[in-house]
Protein backbone atom coordinates (compact mmCIF):
# COMPACT_ATOMS: atom_id res chain seq x y z
CA UNK A 1 0.00 0.00 0.00
CA UNK A 2 1.08 3.45 -1.02
CA UNK A 3 0.84 6.44 0.66
CA UNK A 4 1.14 9.89 -0.77
CA UNK A 5 2.61 11.89 2.47
CA UNK A 6 2.70 15.46 1.88
CA UNK A 7 5.82 17.34 3.87
CA UNK A 8 5.76 20.11 6.30
CA UNK A 9 8.66 22.51 6.64
CA UNK A 10 10.30 24.28 9.36
CA UNK A 11 12.86 26.58 9.03
CA UNK A 12 16.15 26.60 11.43
CA UNK A 13 16.23 28.77 14.48
CA UNK A 14 20.23 28.53 13.89
CA UNK A 15 21.30 29.11 10.35
CA UNK A 16 17.66 30.01 8.60
CA UNK A 17 17.93 26.50 6.49
CA UNK A 18 14.32 24.70 5.27
CA UNK A 19 13.47 21.01 7.31
CA UNK A 20 11.16 19.39 5.79
CA UNK A 21 9.31 16.90 8.05
CA UNK A 22 7.49 13.79 7.09
CA UNK A 23 6.82 12.12 10.10
CA UNK A 24 3.38 13.77 11.05
CA UNK A 25 2.61 14.52 14.84
CA UNK A 26 4.75 11.66 15.70
CA UNK A 27 7.77 13.84 15.06
CA UNK A 28 9.50 15.23 18.47
CA UNK A 29 13.17 16.06 16.99
CA UNK A 30 14.11 16.64 14.09
CA UNK A 31 17.35 17.97 12.83
CA UNK A 32 19.14 20.57 10.49
CA UNK A 33 20.20 18.99 7.29
CA UNK A 34 22.46 21.94 6.95
CA UNK A 35 23.91 22.67 10.41
CA UNK A 36 22.80 19.54 12.07
CA UNK A 37 21.28 21.75 15.00
CA UNK A 38 18.22 19.10 16.97
CA UNK A 39 15.12 21.18 16.60
CA UNK A 40 11.98 20.69 18.44
CA UNK A 41 9.29 21.09 15.46
CA UNK A 42 6.50 20.97 17.45
CA UNK A 43 6.61 24.58 19.34
CA UNK A 44 5.10 27.69 16.98
CA UNK A 45 9.16 29.03 16.96
CA UNK A 46 10.65 26.18 16.71
CA UNK A 47 12.93 25.35 19.60
CA UNK A 48 16.44 25.16 18.98
CA UNK A 49 17.22 22.10 21.15
CA UNK A 50 21.38 21.41 20.68
CA UNK A 51 23.95 22.61 18.36
CA UNK A 52 26.70 20.78 17.71
CA UNK A 53 30.23 21.14 15.63
CA UNK A 54 30.82 18.32 13.43
CA UNK A 55 33.99 17.57 11.95
CA UNK A 56 32.97 15.00 9.42
CA UNK A 57 29.33 14.85 8.22
CA UNK A 58 28.23 11.41 7.70
CA UNK A 59 26.40 10.67 4.43
CA UNK A 60 23.76 7.32 4.87
CA UNK A 61 23.84 4.36 2.43
CA UNK A 62 19.97 4.74 2.76
CA UNK A 63 19.21 9.07 1.45
CA UNK A 64 16.75 10.63 3.80
CA UNK A 65 13.52 10.24 1.89
CA UNK A 66 13.75 7.83 -0.06
CA UNK A 67 11.06 4.48 0.39
CA UNK A 68 11.41 0.89 0.19
CA UNK A 69 9.09 -1.97 0.26
CA UNK A 70 9.18 -4.07 2.93
CA UNK A 71 6.73 -6.72 3.69
CA UNK A 72 4.34 -5.24 1.16
CA UNK A 73 4.57 -1.83 2.85
CA UNK A 74 6.30 0.97 1.65
CA UNK A 75 8.44 2.60 4.08
CA UNK A 76 10.39 6.16 4.06
CA UNK A 77 13.35 7.03 5.20
CA UNK A 78 13.23 9.76 7.72
CA UNK A 79 15.99 9.42 10.38
CA UNK A 80 19.50 8.10 10.40
CA UNK A 81 21.62 7.93 13.81
CA UNK A 82 25.14 6.64 14.10
CA UNK A 83 25.65 5.28 17.74
CA UNK A 84 28.86 3.29 19.09
CA UNK A 85 30.16 1.38 21.97
CA UNK A 86 33.53 1.48 23.23
CA UNK A 87 35.62 -1.62 24.41
CA UNK A 88 39.32 -1.68 24.98
CA UNK A 89 39.42 2.28 24.07
CA UNK A 90 38.35 1.39 21.06
CA UNK A 91 35.05 2.60 19.71
CA UNK A 92 32.57 0.08 17.47
CA UNK A 93 29.77 1.91 15.62
CA UNK A 94 26.64 0.80 13.70
CA UNK A 95 24.20 2.50 11.61
CA UNK A 96 20.63 3.16 12.20
CA UNK A 97 17.53 4.01 9.70
CA UNK A 98 14.41 4.92 11.31
CA UNK A 99 11.31 4.08 8.55
CA UNK A 100 8.16 5.45 8.71
CA UNK A 101 4.67 4.17 7.07
CA UNK A 102 1.72 7.15 8.06
CA UNK A 103 -0.54 3.72 8.90
CA UNK A 104 1.99 0.93 9.97
CA UNK A 105 4.42 2.66 12.02
CA UNK A 106 7.72 2.57 12.63
CA UNK A 107 10.40 0.33 11.49
CA UNK A 108 14.21 0.10 11.77
CA UNK A 109 17.13 -0.69 9.81
CA UNK A 110 20.59 -1.24 11.68
CA UNK A 111 23.62 -1.68 9.66
CA UNK A 112 27.17 -3.18 10.94
CA UNK A 113 30.02 -4.19 9.05
CA UNK A 114 27.80 -5.01 6.14
CA UNK A 115 25.19 -7.09 8.25
CA UNK A 116 22.04 -5.79 8.36
CA UNK A 117 18.65 -5.96 10.30
CA UNK A 118 15.33 -5.11 9.96
CA UNK A 119 14.08 -3.61 13.81
CA UNK A 120 10.25 -4.34 14.79
CA UNK A 121 9.79 -1.94 18.26
CA UNK A 122 7.62 -4.76 20.51
CA UNK A 123 4.70 -3.35 23.19
CA UNK A 124 4.92 -6.39 24.83
CA UNK A 125 7.90 -7.62 27.71
CA UNK A 126 9.92 -10.62 27.15
CA UNK A 127 10.29 -13.07 29.98
CA UNK A 128 13.70 -13.15 31.09
CA UNK A 129 15.41 -15.69 33.81
CA UNK A 130 16.35 -14.71 36.84
CA UNK A 131 19.78 -14.59 36.15
CA UNK A 132 19.08 -12.16 32.58
CA UNK A 133 21.08 -14.92 30.59
CA UNK A 134 17.88 -16.40 28.41
CA UNK A 135 14.80 -14.13 27.44
CA UNK A 136 11.25 -15.74 25.86
CA UNK A 137 9.15 -13.77 23.38
CA UNK A 138 7.05 -15.22 20.47
CA UNK A 139 7.81 -18.41 21.18
CA UNK A 140 11.35 -18.03 21.09
CA UNK A 141 14.39 -18.70 23.52
CA UNK A 142 17.03 -15.79 22.97
CA UNK A 143 20.18 -16.30 24.86
CA UNK A 144 22.02 -13.10 26.27
CA UNK A 145 24.70 -11.99 23.99
CA UNK A 146 26.05 -8.42 24.70
CA UNK A 147 25.47 -5.55 26.59
CA UNK A 148 27.13 -2.16 26.33
CA UNK A 149 26.23 1.52 26.74
CA UNK A 150 25.71 3.09 23.47
CA UNK A 151 26.34 6.53 22.52
CA UNK A 152 24.09 8.50 19.83
CA UNK A 153 27.77 9.92 17.92
CA UNK A 154 25.92 11.20 14.69
CA UNK A 155 21.85 12.17 14.15
CA UNK A 156 20.39 13.44 10.77
CA UNK A 157 16.71 13.44 10.15
CA UNK A 158 13.34 13.60 12.55
CA UNK A 159 12.35 11.00 15.30
CA UNK A 160 9.54 9.94 17.39
CA UNK A 161 11.69 10.61 20.60
CA UNK A 162 13.93 12.96 22.39
CA UNK A 163 17.43 12.72 20.48
CA UNK A 164 20.00 14.48 20.81
CA UNK A 165 24.26 13.90 20.15
CA UNK A 166 26.03 12.47 22.93
CA UNK A 167 22.97 10.19 24.28
CA UNK A 168 23.81 7.25 25.93
CA UNK A 169 21.57 4.31 26.68
CA UNK A 170 22.04 0.89 28.32
CA UNK A 171 21.83 -1.70 25.38
CA UNK A 172 21.12 -5.42 25.94
CA UNK A 173 21.40 -8.01 22.89
CA UNK A 174 19.70 -11.49 23.08
CA UNK A 175 19.73 -13.69 20.06
CA UNK A 176 18.24 -16.73 18.31
CA UNK A 177 19.48 -16.18 14.77
CA UNK A 178 18.47 -15.17 12.36
CA UNK A 179 16.92 -12.74 15.58
CA UNK A 180 17.59 -10.22 17.97
CA UNK A 181 16.11 -9.08 20.81
CA UNK A 182 17.20 -6.11 22.19
CA UNK A 183 16.40 -3.74 25.14
CA UNK A 184 17.32 0.08 25.20
CA UNK A 185 17.52 0.80 28.64
CA UNK A 186 17.37 5.54 29.89
CA UNK A 187 16.83 6.41 33.36
CA UNK A 188 13.49 6.56 32.08
CA UNK A 189 12.05 3.39 30.32
CA UNK A 190 13.54 0.19 28.76
CA UNK A 191 12.24 -0.24 25.00
CA UNK A 192 12.08 -3.88 23.53
CA UNK A 193 12.80 -4.46 19.44
CA UNK A 194 12.96 -7.25 17.62
CA UNK A 195 14.68 -7.69 14.84
CA UNK A 196 15.56 -10.09 11.88
CA UNK A 197 18.90 -10.18 9.87
CA UNK A 198 18.30 -9.73 6.36
CA UNK A 199 20.31 -9.50 3.39
CA UNK A 200 21.99 -5.89 2.90
CA UNK A 201 21.01 -6.77 -1.24
CA UNK A 202 17.17 -7.13 -0.05
CA UNK A 203 17.32 -4.01 1.30
CA UNK A 204 19.15 -1.98 -1.45
CA UNK A 205 16.88 -3.81 -3.80
CA UNK A 206 13.60 -2.87 -1.55
CA UNK A 207 15.30 1.31 -1.82
CA UNK A 208 16.21 0.85 -5.70
CA UNK A 209 19.79 1.95 -4.73
CA UNK A 210 21.86 1.31 -7.83
CA UNK A 211 25.44 0.96 -5.56
CA UNK A 212 25.99 -2.14 -3.81
CA UNK A 213 25.93 -2.96 -0.26
CA UNK A 214 29.02 -2.89 1.55
CA UNK A 215 30.67 -6.04 1.79
CA UNK A 216 29.83 -8.26 5.07
CA UNK A 217 32.99 -8.85 7.98
CA UNK A 218 33.27 -10.98 10.48
CA UNK A 219 30.11 -12.98 11.66
CA UNK A 220 27.45 -11.05 13.05
CA UNK A 221 25.60 -11.50 16.66
CA UNK A 222 22.35 -12.95 14.91
CA UNK A 223 23.93 -14.41 11.04
CA UNK A 224 22.38 -17.70 10.48
CA UNK A 225 24.70 -20.15 10.55
CA UNK A 226 25.09 -21.10 6.83
CA UNK A 227 26.04 -24.50 8.12
CA UNK A 228 22.77 -25.03 10.48
CA UNK A 229 20.44 -25.39 7.34
CA UNK A 230 19.33 -28.95 8.25
CA UNK A 231 21.96 -31.14 8.86
CA UNK A 232 23.83 -33.59 6.85
CA UNK A 233 24.16 -36.70 9.28
CA UNK A 234 20.33 -37.12 8.65
CA UNK A 235 21.43 -37.57 4.66
CA UNK A 236 24.27 -39.74 6.41
CA UNK A 237 22.34 -41.75 8.08
CA UNK A 238 20.16 -42.67 5.23
CA UNK A 239 23.19 -43.44 2.72
CA UNK A 240 24.59 -45.40 5.82
CA UNK A 241 21.58 -47.20 5.79
CA UNK A 242 21.02 -48.22 2.15
CA UNK A 243 24.63 -48.53 1.75
CA UNK A 244 24.60 -51.47 4.64
CA UNK A 245 21.06 -53.15 3.32
CA UNK A 246 23.21 -52.77 -0.72
CA UNK A 247 25.86 -54.83 1.22
CA UNK A 248 23.93 -57.26 3.39
CA UNK A 249 21.58 -58.02 0.73
CA UNK A 250 24.73 -58.88 -1.73
CA UNK A 251 25.82 -60.82 1.34
CA UNK A 252 23.19 -63.33 1.79
CA UNK A 253 22.66 -63.10 -2.84
CA UNK A 254 26.38 -64.39 -2.77
CA UNK A 255 27.02 -67.96 -2.52
CA UNK A 256 30.39 -68.00 -1.35
CA UNK A 257 30.85 -71.25 -3.15
CA UNK A 258 34.52 -73.11 -2.37
CA UNK A 259 35.37 -74.52 -6.20
CA UNK A 260 38.78 -75.96 -5.32
CA UNK A 261 40.51 -77.06 -2.08
CA UNK A 262 43.85 -79.73 -2.38
CA UNK A 263 47.00 -80.37 -0.25
CA UNK A 264 50.30 -79.73 -1.46
CA UNK A 265 53.87 -80.45 -0.34
CA UNK A 266 56.73 -78.56 -0.61
CA UNK A 267 60.91 -79.37 -0.77
CA UNK A 268 63.07 -76.43 -0.89
CA UNK A 269 66.07 -78.83 -1.52
CA UNK A 270 64.77 -80.32 -4.04
CA UNK A 271 66.34 -79.55 -7.33
CA UNK A 272 62.89 -80.04 -9.31
CA UNK A 273 61.16 -77.61 -11.15
CA UNK A 274 58.83 -76.13 -8.17
CA UNK A 275 56.28 -74.77 -10.06
CA UNK A 276 52.76 -76.87 -11.44
CA UNK A 277 49.45 -76.46 -12.62
CA UNK A 278 46.26 -77.63 -10.44
CA UNK A 279 43.24 -79.37 -11.74
CA UNK A 280 40.56 -77.24 -13.57
CA UNK A 281 37.70 -76.28 -11.88
CA UNK A 282 34.58 -74.42 -12.62
CA UNK A 283 33.90 -70.43 -11.84
CA UNK A 284 30.19 -70.82 -12.29
CA UNK A 285 27.41 -67.94 -12.99
CA UNK A 286 26.93 -65.35 -15.50
CA UNK A 287 28.73 -62.31 -14.23
CA UNK A 288 32.50 -61.51 -13.25
CA UNK A 289 32.60 -62.20 -9.26
CA UNK A 290 35.29 -61.58 -6.95
CA UNK A 291 37.09 -64.95 -5.68
CA UNK A 292 39.38 -65.87 -2.57
CA UNK A 293 42.79 -67.87 -2.83
CA UNK A 294 43.37 -69.12 0.46
CA UNK A 295 47.09 -70.52 1.48
CA UNK A 296 47.02 -72.49 4.76
CA UNK A 297 50.83 -73.83 5.46
CA UNK A 298 52.48 -75.58 8.45
CA UNK A 299 55.37 -73.29 8.60
CA UNK A 300 56.77 -73.03 12.27
CA UNK A 301 59.94 -70.60 12.24
CA UNK A 302 59.95 -71.14 8.52
CA UNK A 303 59.25 -68.65 5.73
CA UNK A 304 57.46 -69.34 2.01
CA UNK A 305 57.00 -67.38 -1.56
CA UNK A 306 54.43 -68.32 -3.81
CA UNK A 307 53.48 -66.67 -7.34
CA UNK A 308 50.34 -67.94 -8.03
CA UNK A 309 48.36 -67.11 -11.59
CA UNK A 310 44.47 -67.95 -11.36
CA UNK A 311 44.36 -68.61 -15.40
CA UNK A 312 40.78 -68.78 -17.63
CA UNK A 313 41.99 -72.02 -19.89
CA UNK A 314 39.53 -71.04 -22.93
CA UNK A 315 40.73 -66.90 -22.91
CA UNK A 316 43.78 -67.27 -22.05
CA UNK A 317 43.23 -64.42 -19.33
CA UNK A 318 45.66 -64.65 -16.39
CA UNK A 319 44.75 -62.97 -12.72
CA UNK A 320 49.05 -62.82 -11.71
CA UNK A 321 49.49 -62.04 -8.22
CA UNK A 322 52.31 -63.00 -4.93
CA UNK A 323 52.12 -64.40 -1.32
CA UNK A 324 54.90 -64.15 1.49
CA UNK A 325 54.25 -66.04 4.36
CA UNK A 326 56.52 -66.51 7.30
CA UNK A 327 55.46 -67.58 10.70
CA UNK A 328 58.01 -67.68 13.96
CA UNK A 329 57.58 -68.38 17.19
CA UNK A 330 59.82 -69.21 20.55
CA UNK A 331 60.21 -68.01 24.17
CA UNK A 332 61.80 -65.04 25.32
CA UNK A 333 62.88 -64.50 28.89
CA UNK A 334 60.48 -66.41 29.54
CA UNK A 335 57.40 -65.40 27.43
CA UNK A 336 56.21 -66.58 24.30
CA UNK A 337 55.79 -64.36 21.36
CA UNK A 338 55.10 -65.50 17.65
CA UNK A 339 54.63 -63.08 14.00
CA UNK A 340 53.84 -63.72 11.25
CA UNK A 341 50.95 -65.78 10.23
CA UNK A 342 50.78 -69.58 8.53
CA UNK A 343 48.08 -68.69 6.45
CA UNK A 344 46.95 -65.76 3.97
CA UNK A 345 44.09 -64.80 1.64
CA UNK A 346 44.59 -63.22 -1.55
CA UNK A 347 41.10 -61.94 -3.51
CA UNK A 348 41.09 -61.40 -7.10
CA UNK A 349 38.55 -59.28 -7.92
CA UNK A 350 36.18 -59.33 -11.26
CA UNK A 351 36.79 -62.58 -11.98
CA UNK A 352 34.44 -63.93 -15.17
CA UNK A 353 32.58 -67.28 -15.20
CA UNK A 354 34.80 -70.18 -17.05
CA UNK A 355 36.89 -73.04 -16.34
CA UNK A 356 40.67 -71.91 -14.47
CA UNK A 357 43.20 -73.65 -13.42
CA UNK A 358 45.94 -72.59 -11.23
CA UNK A 359 49.35 -72.43 -11.46
CA UNK A 360 51.40 -72.28 -8.29
CA UNK A 361 55.17 -71.89 -7.96
CA UNK A 362 56.58 -72.10 -4.03
CA UNK A 363 59.47 -70.37 -3.53
CA UNK A 364 62.00 -70.72 -0.78
CA UNK A 365 65.85 -69.64 -1.13
CA UNK A 366 68.41 -70.67 1.17
CA UNK A 367 69.68 -68.26 3.16
CA UNK A 368 72.86 -67.51 5.05
CA UNK A 369 71.88 -68.47 8.76
CA UNK A 370 70.12 -71.80 7.06
CA UNK A 371 70.69 -74.93 8.52
CA UNK A 372 70.75 -77.92 6.67
CA UNK A 373 67.88 -79.18 8.62
CA UNK A 374 66.12 -76.20 8.45
CA UNK A 375 66.38 -75.97 4.36
CA UNK A 376 65.50 -79.06 3.67
CA UNK A 377 62.69 -78.69 5.90
CA UNK A 378 59.10 -80.10 4.10
CA UNK A 379 56.60 -77.33 3.92
CA UNK A 380 52.98 -78.75 3.72
CA UNK A 381 50.29 -76.30 2.51
CA UNK A 382 46.71 -76.06 1.22
CA UNK A 383 45.26 -73.92 -1.79
CA UNK A 384 41.55 -73.15 -1.12
CA UNK A 385 39.86 -71.33 -3.69
CA UNK A 386 36.03 -69.38 -3.41
CA UNK A 387 34.17 -68.18 -5.91
CA UNK A 388 31.57 -64.71 -5.61
CA UNK A 389 32.49 -63.99 -2.19
CA UNK A 390 31.06 -60.27 -0.74
CA UNK A 391 32.90 -56.98 -1.31
CA UNK A 392 32.66 -56.48 2.40
CA UNK A 393 35.89 -53.74 2.71
CA UNK A 394 34.10 -52.01 -0.38
CA UNK A 395 31.11 -51.32 2.33
CA UNK A 396 33.58 -49.60 4.94
CA UNK A 397 35.50 -47.32 2.41
CA UNK A 398 32.04 -45.68 1.26
CA UNK A 399 30.95 -45.23 4.12
CA UNK A 400 34.25 -43.46 5.59
CA UNK A 401 34.08 -41.96 2.22
CA UNK A 402 30.36 -40.70 2.87
CA UNK A 403 31.45 -39.62 6.56
CA UNK A 404 33.91 -36.58 5.36
CA UNK A 405 31.26 -33.99 4.17
CA UNK A 406 29.26 -33.90 7.41
CA UNK A 407 32.15 -34.15 9.72
CA UNK A 408 33.52 -31.29 7.27
CA UNK A 409 30.06 -28.96 7.64
CA UNK A 410 29.94 -30.06 11.32
CA UNK A 411 33.45 -28.41 11.92
CA UNK A 412 32.90 -25.40 9.97
CA UNK A 413 30.02 -25.10 11.70
CA UNK A 414 31.46 -24.93 15.29
CA UNK A 415 33.92 -22.72 13.86
CA UNK A 416 31.49 -20.03 12.66
CA UNK A 417 30.28 -19.73 16.38
CA UNK A 418 33.22 -19.83 17.66
CA UNK A 419 33.60 -16.55 15.44
CA UNK A 420 30.25 -15.16 16.83
CA UNK A 421 30.59 -15.54 20.37
CA UNK A 422 34.22 -14.87 20.47
CA UNK A 423 32.29 -10.51 19.83
CA UNK A 424 29.84 -11.78 22.54
CA UNK A 425 29.92 -10.99 26.62
CA UNK A 426 30.73 -14.61 26.91
CA UNK A 427 33.71 -14.58 24.46
CA UNK A 428 36.20 -16.20 26.88
CA UNK A 429 33.38 -19.50 27.76
CA UNK A 430 31.98 -19.03 23.81
CA UNK A 431 31.80 -23.19 23.33
CA UNK A 432 28.84 -22.64 26.13
CA UNK A 433 27.13 -20.59 24.17
CA UNK A 434 26.68 -22.46 20.79
CA UNK A 435 24.25 -24.95 22.00
CA UNK A 436 21.61 -22.81 21.88
CA UNK A 437 22.39 -20.31 19.26
CA UNK A 438 21.32 -22.73 16.87
CA UNK A 439 17.96 -22.29 18.80
CA UNK A 440 16.38 -21.23 14.82
CA UNK A 441 17.54 -24.29 12.85
CA UNK A 442 16.36 -27.22 12.59
CA UNK A 443 19.27 -29.21 13.08
CA UNK B 1 17.54 -33.32 2.24
CA UNK B 2 17.61 -31.42 -1.29
CA UNK B 3 18.91 -28.41 0.89
CA UNK B 4 21.99 -30.91 -0.16
CA UNK B 5 21.88 -31.62 -3.56
CA UNK B 6 25.53 -32.39 -3.81
CA UNK B 7 26.38 -34.37 -1.26
CA UNK B 8 23.05 -36.62 -2.39
CA UNK B 9 24.67 -36.60 -5.76
CA UNK B 10 27.94 -37.73 -3.80
CA UNK B 11 25.84 -40.09 -1.59
CA UNK B 12 24.39 -41.95 -4.51
CA UNK B 13 27.18 -42.20 -6.71
CA UNK B 14 29.23 -43.94 -4.03
CA UNK B 15 26.21 -46.10 -2.99
CA UNK B 16 26.17 -47.05 -6.50
CA UNK B 17 29.25 -47.46 -6.86
CA UNK B 18 29.51 -49.91 -4.01
CA UNK B 19 26.50 -51.80 -5.91
CA UNK B 20 27.93 -51.80 -8.56
CA UNK B 21 31.01 -53.28 -6.99
CA UNK B 22 29.24 -55.99 -5.18
CA UNK B 23 28.03 -57.47 -8.11
CA UNK B 24 30.79 -57.13 -10.40
CA UNK B 25 33.11 -58.57 -7.47
CA UNK B 26 35.53 -55.06 -7.86
CA UNK B 27 38.56 -54.29 -5.47
CA UNK B 28 41.57 -53.22 -4.87
CA UNK B 29 43.78 -56.39 -4.21
CA UNK B 30 47.11 -56.17 -5.80
CA UNK B 31 46.40 -58.69 -8.84
CA UNK B 32 48.13 -58.30 -12.40
CA UNK B 33 45.59 -58.97 -15.34
CA UNK B 34 47.40 -60.46 -18.17
CA UNK B 35 46.08 -61.86 -21.59
CA UNK B 36 46.75 -64.58 -23.69
CA UNK B 37 48.68 -66.86 -21.58
CA UNK B 38 49.29 -69.46 -23.94
CA UNK B 39 48.00 -72.84 -23.32
CA UNK B 40 51.54 -74.95 -23.27
CA UNK B 41 51.40 -73.61 -19.35
CA UNK B 42 49.51 -76.75 -18.58
CA UNK B 43 51.62 -78.72 -20.00
CA UNK B 44 55.40 -76.76 -18.97
CA UNK B 45 54.33 -74.83 -15.98
CA UNK B 46 57.66 -73.49 -15.98
CA UNK B 47 58.18 -71.28 -18.98
CA UNK B 48 55.58 -69.22 -17.41
CA UNK B 49 57.21 -65.96 -16.15
CA UNK B 50 54.87 -64.56 -13.45
CA UNK B 51 55.03 -61.20 -13.29
CA UNK B 52 55.53 -61.71 -9.21
CA UNK B 53 58.89 -63.55 -9.67
CA UNK B 54 60.31 -60.86 -10.25
CA UNK B 55 59.75 -58.99 -7.15
CA UNK B 56 62.42 -59.31 -4.52
CA UNK B 57 60.73 -61.16 -1.42
CA UNK B 58 60.55 -61.16 2.34
CA UNK B 59 63.62 -64.12 3.40
CA UNK B 60 63.94 -63.53 6.85
CA UNK B 61 62.52 -64.37 10.48
CA UNK B 62 63.26 -62.77 13.63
Amino acid sequence: MSAVVKARAIFCPNCGATVQLRGFAHTLNATCTRCLSVLDPNTPSVTLLQKVQIEQRIEPKIPMGSRGTFEGVEFESIGFQQRGIEVDGITYSWEEYLLFHPYKGFRYLSEYNGHWNIINPKQSVPLMDPVGRTAMIEGLKFKHFQSAAARTMYVVGEFPWQVRFGDVVHVNDYIAPPKILSSETTTDEVNWSLGEYIDGKEIFKAFKLTTPPPATQGVYANQPNPRAQGSLWTVYGLFFLLATFVSMYSCIAKGERQVFHKSYQFMPASNAEPSFVTEKFDLKGWRSAATDVEIRTDLTNNWIAFAIALINEDTGEAFDFGKDLSYYAGVDEGEGWSEGSMKATVTVPSVPPGRYYLRIEPDRDKQDGDSPEQFSRVINYEIIVRHDIPATPILFIVLFLLLIPPIWASIRKWMFEQKRWSESDYAAASSGGDSDSDSGSDD
Amino acid sequence: MMRHPLYMIFGATMTGWLAYTEWTGGGFASVTRLQNVPKSVRDNPGAYRSHYSYIPRYTGGK
